[in-house]
């Protein structure tokens, strides 16, 4: 079970990307590209290596495709990934910590804006 | 998604551990599919390249660092430099697309024929036999201890004794047949096996439905039961799991269904039913050999302590029972030597073989490469000086060299399919396992394996050589041929290509007088216009002699009444074909020989037209004739061997003999010779045997081959026999229809497919070679432009130059076709036992194979010869 208290970038942009919604493997390849202006492009054995690890974690699971997705994709049903209820906590908590450092870096005038 | 690409994937997916496949492979590839769906052209492949290394490496990750999280992708930079360098290859490659197709060729050529040789290595050799444990399994043969071991038949009560063996299993024996399955539309001949218990049990496995046959079932007069196999289970009985107890009609009698074997077992010969051997133990002893035996060994026992122990078996039983097993031995032989014992040396050579062809495709990519890299120094100078380091050079040099291979590779592989393709009209038999064969994840491994490879191997040199050099020498200006390193390069290119050539034309060429010798030799008979069938009359409806040879005999004359036939004649045991049967000689008024002093003889029973069907030449008396009745005097006609042997120096006619075989009926008093005939030789390369004629009319058997000779030209023999057939006896169908040359050609097939392939990869070889000097002289003359145009004002001849030109080629060629003699003549042994009537360092072969190398090599290099001899040495030296 990977620590939730750390999740590594690439992890912490796939739960991002699923915090919208249930999705499937190429669209979070394109959700993490964009959502990281680039920065990250995982190719698609590293994006299941992390979404293995996620799984292993409870922090995402397979889940039903969303109503308004096509019933089948080339002739086979699509696998759609979700955050568990755990996942969505341990992002909660990420995403607290990250603020936390954000505002103590801003604390320290390395940040310039306003806070949120 | 094309088949290449999922292939592709799919191979890349095969480097995960199966759990982590299973979960997610087929969502990677899918994602994958999506993101090629999104893409074109450049786009799309530099995709396919990123995915294929992302699944490889986390594949590798998952294999070896299951915890280890990494997620970042590749540095962003990465991914960026090798996009940028693949379309810098492509568009140089683009721009000289003569070059690029030249050796995308080449390497195509090379790398499938590789790869489809190594299929057939793979499929037939290296894949353990479809049994669990194959390595503890082996036949067991009989052999005469007097001589060397032979593949020997085993008698029934000998395979009981083994079975008190410890050393082994189990063991069982077996004998193959033809069943003709009645009943249904139209009867159909089944191959399958008659067994002493179950084979599953020695073989691995057990049944799909009901049970295999076992001890109880292997009784003279015992329950009519059979196994089925489960292809015939699905396509005849309709994949009824209701089978068990039903009946099936074999032979026109019942047989009751008790199990079905799993899927995939076919053993032996692709049988598909199994039925007891029933053999009744007081009419066929330890003498009798009759059965081909299997065994498995006991766990972790060696092969040799197994054979330890059934020495010491023979040795008793040959105390006990001296009068058939006094110089009886037993042979363990590994079922995989069996299976394809036969074909192995062939097959590693064949594989060495197109080796060459790879290493001739490499030299031939490498010397172009050698040659255009002096053509880019001035590039390769501007990028360093520019900054590029030589990491980045040489990667951008492999990245050109990767991207040809991949191509080269991407064809090789096609190239491949389509030769597994071909293999499967190779005729059944020639070579065995053929069916396993397949362009597979295996296959696809070791062709990615060859790509890498041989990317190194061309690839790696020049760019070695090129970033070596420093900038500053080479920004001045363009290079010289005159490098004396890399005319060394060149030569010593040339010279491999050359000398591998000799060796693989000399293969061709033995093969190809083998070819010839065995179509030359004389067998004895005249197969032009013949064609023939193999009946078999089930015993069931058939049981009198007077029956059998009274069906036959109809037959004959009817079929002799079909317009166009000119004659017909039957025999059991035909040239070309199968079935045996020997005795033992006694010749009347003789004392009986000593024990491992007689002599046997194969039994050829006949109607009275066979002699004449395949022209068989008679010497001395009279043929087999209508007259020779069972209820006359027992008669033979012999050979000219079994003369030389039983009666050497005396006039056999007349003499009385017996034999020691019968297929149930024999005349009382043994045979009378009354005639001699020439010798036949049963296949090419079997030397003519002992045999004896007899006339089926007092011998049997039920099974006979008819053969039909018609006018030349003339067709529609065989429907015709088929139609008069079905008239006699609708039940009866024609089995092994062929004609002679047929049969021929399946005689000589082995011969036939070494020197298709070799054939095919010399030619190769010779393209390939004349292309590389082609180039390269070419090459050469337009380099030296400058120094030819001097030779030429300073009062050269045409002639001079010419022979100039000529000699860059000419000389080392002439070093390769050195080398590459004596490696025939020192490695000439290793295909020695593959040819026929021709010896490996055959002078014949030899000097046409230089003749040829040389023609070439000159042919090759006149073209840019006349070239040189128009240089205008004003031009020339104005040029720089």
């Amino acid at each position: 079970m990977p620590d939730t208290s750390l999740l590594t970038p690439l992890e912490f942009h796939v739960v991002m990307a699923l915090r919208r919604g249930a999705s499937y493997g190429y669209a979070l390849m394109k959700d993490v590209e964009r959502q990281s202006r680039g920065r990250l492009t995982p190719d698609v054995g590293t994006l299941y290596r992390v979404l293995a690890r996620l799984m292993a974690g409870d922090l995402v699971e397979e889940c039903p495709p969303p109503a308004d997705a096509p019933d089948t994709h080339r002739g086979r049903p699509r696998k759609y990934y979700g955050l568990t209820p755990h996942g969505v906590g341990a992002a909660r908590a990420e995403a607290e910590r990250l603020a936390e450092l954000v505002e103590l870096a801003r604390d320290h005038d390395l940040l310039q804006g306003e806070t949120s | 998604m094309g088949p290449w690409e999922r292939a592709l994937i799919r191979l890349a997916l095969r480097v995960s551990p199966r759990p982590f496949r299973t979960r997610f492979g087929e969502a990677m590839a899918e994602t994958v599919a999506d993101g090629l769906g999104d893409r074109r052209g450049l786009g799309r492949l530099v995709f396919l390249v990123q995915s294929l290394f992302g699944l490889t490496r986390a594949g590798l990750r998952e294999q070896f660092a299951p915890t280890l999280p990494d997620d970042s992708s590749l540095p962003a930079g990465t991914m960026d430099a090798f996009a940028q360098e693949l379309r810098f290859a492509l568009r140089t490659l683009r721009r000289r697309p003569a070059f690029a197709l030249l050796v995308v060729g080449t390497l195509a050529l090379g790398i499938g024929s590789t790869t489809a040789v190594f299929s057939v290595v793979d499929g037939v050799l290296l894949r353990p036999l479809p049994f669990p444990e194959p390595d503890r399994l082996s036949m067991v043969w009989a052999y005469d201890t007097q001589s060397d071991p032979v593949r020997g038949s085993m008698s029934p009560p000998d395979v009981e004794s083994l079975r008190d063996i410890g050393a082994l299993a189990a063991v069982e024996a077996f004998s193959t047949s033809t069943f003709t399955l009645t009943g249904g539309d139209a009867p159909t001949r089944i191959s399958g096996a008659r067994t002493t218990g179950s084979l599953l049990s020695v073989m691995g496995g057990s049944p799909f439905l009901g049970r295999d046959l076992d001890h109880g079932d292997d009784l003279p007069d015992g329950p009519r039961v059979v196994v089925v196999g489960h292809g015939f289970w699905q396509d005849r009985l309709g994949g009824d799991r209701a089978v068990v107890g039903r009946t099936l009609e074999l032979d026109e009698e019942a047989y009751e269904i008790v199990g079905v074997m799993p899927p995939g077992f076919a053993y032996p010969d692709d049988a598909a039913l199994w039925v007891p051997a029933g053999v009744n133990p007081a009419g066929c002893g330890r003498g009798c050999h009759i059965f081909q035996a299997v065994a498995r060994l006991a766990e972790a026992t060696p092969l040799t302590r197994a054979q330890d122990e059934i020495d010491g078996l023979a040795a008793s039983l040959a105390a006990a029972y001296p009068g058939t097993n006094q110089f009886k031995g037993f042979d363990l032989e590994p079922l995989a030597d069996y299976e394809v014992g036969d074909v192995r040396t062939g097959l590693w050579l064949l594989l060495g073989a197109v080796g060459g062809v790879l290493l001739i495709a490499c030299a031939n990519v490498a010397n172009l490469l050698l040659v255009r890299s002096a053509s880019r120094s001035t590039e390769v100078a501007v990028r360093s000086a520019l900054g590029a380091g030589p990491r980045r050079m040489m990667g951008a040099i492999l990245t050109e060299s990767g991207l040809l291979a991949a191509l080269g590779g991407l064809g090789g592989v096609a190239l491949a399919m389509g030769a597994v393709q071909a293999f499967r009209l190779v005729p059944p038999g020639t070579v065995p396992r053929m069916e396993q064969v397949a362009v597979d994840g295996r296959v696809l491994a070791f062709a990615l394996g060859l790509t890498v490879l041989v990317t190194l191997l061309f690839g790696l040199a020049p760019a070695v050589g090129l970033v070596r050099r420093s900038a500053g020498q080479r920004l001045g200006g363009a290079a010289r041929p005159g490098d004396r390193r890399e005319a060394r390069s060149r030569a010593v290119l040339l010279a491999t290509e050359v000398g591998l050539s000799v060796v693989l034309l000399a293969g061709a060429g033995l093969f190809l007088r083998s070819l010839g010798a065995l179509n030359a030799v004389d067998l004895g008979f005249d197969r032009t216009e013949v064609v023939r069938f193999t009946l078999d009359l089930p015993s069931a409806r058939y049981d009198e002699l007077t029956e059998i040879s009274g069906f036959y005999r109809r037959l004959e004359e009817r079929l002799a009444e079909v317009p166009g036939v000119e004659a017909v004649g039957s025999t059991w045991d035909p040239p070309l074909g199968s079935g045996r049967i020997y005795g033992t000689v006694e010749v009347e008024g003789r004392p009986e020989p000593a024990p491992g002093e007689e002599t046997d003889a194969s039994i050829r029973s006949m109607t009275p037209g066979f002699f004449d069907v395949l022209g068989l030449r008679l010497i001395q008396g009279r043929g087999i004739e209508a007259t020779d009745q069972e209820n006359t005097e027992g008669v033979a006609v012999v050979n000219e061997t079994f003369v030389a042997q039983n009666f050497p120096g005396e006039d056999p006619m007349g003499r009385h003999f017996d034999v020691s075989a019968s297929f149930g009926w024999r005349p009382e008093d043994g045979f009378r010779i009354v005639g001699v005939v020439a010798d036949v030789r049963r296949t090419p390369t079997a030397e003519p045997a002992p045999a004896i004629y007899v006339p089926h009319t007092q011998f049997g058997p039920e099974r006979l081959t008819v053969h039909m000779r018609g006018r030349a030209g003339s067709t529609g023999l065989v429907d015709a026999a088929r139609a008069i057939v079905a008239e006699m006896d609708p039940n009866l169908p024609l089995s092994r229809v062929e004609t002679m040359g047929q049969a021929m050609a399946r005689a000589t097939g082995t011969t036939r497919f070494y020197l298709a392939l070799v054939g095919g990869f010399a030619a190769l070889a010779v393209v390939l070679t004349g292309v590389g000097l082609f180039g390269v002289v070419s090459y050469l003359v337009s380099r030296r432009t400058r120094e030819i145009g001097v030779r030429v004002a300073l009062g050269a001849g045409a002639a001079r130059v010419r022979a100039l030109v000529v000699a860059q080629g000419l000389v080392p060629a002439l070093w390769g076709v050195g080398i590459g003699v004596a490696a025939t003549l020192l490695g000439g042994r290793v295909v020695e036992s593959l040819l026929f009537e021709v010896r490996p360092r055959d002078p014949l072969v030899l000097s046409g194979v230089v003749a040829l190398l040389v023609t070439l090599t000159i042919l090759a290099t006149l073209l840019p010869a006349r070239r040189a001899t128009r240089v205008d040495p004003v031009v020339a030296l104005r040029a720089e």
